[in-house]
């Protein structure tokens, strides 16, 4: 079919043919390990550095073991592929809320709203002295990071921990109180006590966090003791205005009694004033007839008569009876007992 | 030949690379097993006395190495275990005290695995680990709060050292057969029984309307009391004056008789002369009847 002189150039061609495809086979290679090893270099590039922002602190894990902080912002390097970055905000306060839980944040066009947590809110008070009762309360805790390595490594469920050591702290601290000092009194204390003690657990768990602020937001009574509450306050105005009455009492009734002794101590005044007068006058009046008594009693006494007599007349009637039985009296038909009686009267 | 040679290395460092390096990392332990033997754990630092005299009489090569770490691959296996703190919770349980009373508790327990050679053997799993948690854990706080009263509940330092008493052995029980450690375990829920909570409520409500009745009750008993005082003084200061007033009457007649007395003591027949010669002059449009022998008629007859 072949003869020699073809075979051996369709060998050759083959040949060629092989060495081409061998050629662009290991050019292809070639070309695509050149890429790849540029696609390396440049994810080996951009995985070598990262940009640490204000406020944020990065931890750099090294084959995952934590070997170096970064705390200052800025363009950072690492070892690419076996150093791993975390970044923590260690300037964000984070909120955990106790009895009750924020359902919207509020902004400017909308208020927040809340929901109630029966179970945390209902926390026993004035447990010593069999005394206990029952308040509601809500606290809010805030924290930042502390310790960015505790914080990513030490404990499992940080939140959940720290919801449990703020309860258990709550009610640690609330029953040494009374109602009066939880609701209004010591509010500021029993914050600070609350955070001081969470504080306290918080380290012993290495969690690499620091509490900001306790406060406690709202205490409040259930519904029938606030109304029975309340309604003291009512008593309080009732015995405030009793007293008041009393004062009101005492304020008319004191004064017209010193008003009342006046007018009795000056009218006693009056009598004596008067009454002396009059046994002056009287007496000065005797004295003067005296005097000319003494000089000729009875010329004096007689004169005194007559003149006295004279008016006596001219003044009265006289009747004299010149009856014997006394019978004039029936004839001005006067009753002579009448008459005597009048008298004696 | 050198190209085979350099594909065979290539090939032995890919199999060390992906099957004999690991890593343990900052927050776990790991147990390196030979052939299914315990040769090989790592563990934290801080935890290394403590672990190395558990495991003394144990040919197992303690490592504080954390990081990148090498096993014989294949030979070799790795199980990792987080040795964060994790939390253990009760359910809600009924609970007496010592003096009778009931008190609805949850309890919770923090703990960590510290060596996880035991670990693995004993428990290996988190049920586990809460089951062991239940019937070893749960009934230690149960036992500490029925031995307490009331009030010595709502004591921490009280219940704590309850606790505490109890904590110390059991941390000693667990470690030994489990191979973790209760660095913390307390009450965090402790609240009145539902069915009491409503006669707490009345009992509060009854304490402010005894307050308030006493309030009232104060306000009008110290009312009558001014009012009687104010109605006494009032009759003192009257009651004085009264006095007062007599005590200067009764000066005035005296000193008016004492005038009387130096004036009219020279001749008393004369003021009374001179006083019915008053009584006469003052008598007026009266009728008078005289009988005969009346010394007047001498006047009128003229003597």
């Amino acid at each position: 079919m072949f003869n020699n002189g073809n075979f051996k150039d369709h060998a050759e061609t083959i040949d060629i043919g092989r060495e081409r495809i061998k050629k662009a086979i290991n050019d292809f290679k070639k070309k695509t390990l050149n890429v790849l090893g540029l696609i390396f270099l440049i994810i080996i590039l951009f995985n070598s550095f990262y940009i640490l922002n204000e406020g944020n602190e990065s931890v750099i894990f090294r084959f995952d073991k934590a070997v170096r902080v970064e705390k200052t912002s800025g363009i950072k390097f690492k070892i690419p592929i076996i150093e791993k970055v975390k970044t923590v905000n260690v300037q964000e306060q984070n909120v955990i809320e106790y009895g009750f839980r924020t359902k919207k944040a509020g902004n400017e066009f909308s208020s927040a709203s809340y929901e109630r947590n029966k179970e945390e809110e209902e926390v026993i008070v004035e447990a010593v002295g069999d005394n206990s009762s029952l308040i509601l309360i809500d606290v809010v805790a805030k924290y930042k990071v502390e310790n960015p390595i505790n914080f990513l490594t030490k404990v499992d469920d940080l939140e959940g921990t720290i919801r449990i050591a703020f309860e258990e702290t709550v009610r640690e601290i609330i029953p040494s109180y009374t109602v009066d000092e939880v609701l209004k009194i010591k509010k500021e204390e029993i914050g600070r006590k609350i955070r001081n003690n969470l504080q306290e657990k918080l380290e012993k768990y290495e969690a690499g966090v620091y509490l900001v602020s306790t406060k406690i937001q709202n205490a409040y009574l259930l519904e029938k003791v606030n109304a029975a509450r309340e309604e003291i306050e009512k008593a309080n105005q009732y015995k405030k205005s009793k007293e008041e009455e009393s004062q009101k009492y005492e304020n008319s009734v004191i004064p017209r009694a010193n008003a009342e002794a006046n007018k009795i101590l000056e009218e006693a005044k009056g009598y004596k004033a008067e009454t002396i007068a009059d046994a002056r006058a009287e007496t000065a009046e005797y004295n003067a007839i005296y005097d000319e008594y003494i000089k000729n009693p009875s010329v004096t006494k007689e004169k005194y008569y007559i003149q006295t007599m004279k008016k006596f007349i001219e003044n009265n009637n006289i009747i004299i009876d010149g009856t014997e039985n006394g019978s004039i009296h029936k004839f001005f038909n006067i009753d002579e007992n009448a008459i005597k009686k009048e008298i004696i009267n | 030949m050198s190209k085979n040679i350099f594909k065979v290395l290539l090939l032995v460092i890919f199999i060390i690379i992906t099957f004999g390096l690991f890593t343990v990392g900052e927050d776990e332990v790991a147990v390196v097993k030979t052939a299914g033997k315990i040769t090989k754990i790592v563990i934290n630092e801080s935890d290394y006395s403590t672990v190395k005299e558990k495991l003394a009489d144990k040919d197992i090569n303690i490592s504080t190495n954390k990081g990148l770490n090498f096993k014989i691959p294949i030979v070799q296996t790795l199980k990792k275990y987080s040795d964060r703190f994790k939390t253990y919770i009760s359910n809600e349980e009924q609970v007496d005290v010592s003096n009778s009373r009931k008190i609805d508790i949850k309890m919770y327990a923090q703990y960590r695995i510290v060596n996880p050679e035991q670990y693995s053997m004993s428990l290996d799993s988190k049920r586990k680990t809460n089951i062991i948690m239940d019937n070893d854990v749960y009934p230690v706080v149960i036992q500490a709060v029925n031995e307490l009263n009331f009030e010595e509940v709502f004591d921490s330092e009280k219940i704590n050292k309850a606790i505490d008493i109890r904590l110390k052995e059991l941390n000693e029980k667990i470690f030994d057969n489990h191979g973790i450690l209760i660095e913390d375990i307390g009450i965090y829920r402790k609240q009145f029984p539902p069915r009491i909570v409503s006669s707490i409520e009345e009992k509060m409500v009854q304490k402010y309307n005894k307050e308030i009745e006493k309030k009232k009750a104060e306000g009008d008993s110290f009312y009558k009391l001014k009012v009687a005082e104010i109605d006494r003084e009032e009759k003192e200061i009257i009651s004085k004056a009264i006095e007062e007033a007599a005590i200067t009457k009764a000066n005035a007649d005296a000193e008016a008789m004492k005038i009387y007395r130096e004036s009219l003591g020279r001749d008393l027949n004369l003021y009374k002369f001179l006083q019915r010669m008053k009584t006469y002059k003052k008598m007026n449009d009266t009728t008078i009847f005289l009988d005969s022998t009346n010394e007047f008629i001498e006047y009128i007859n003229g003597y």
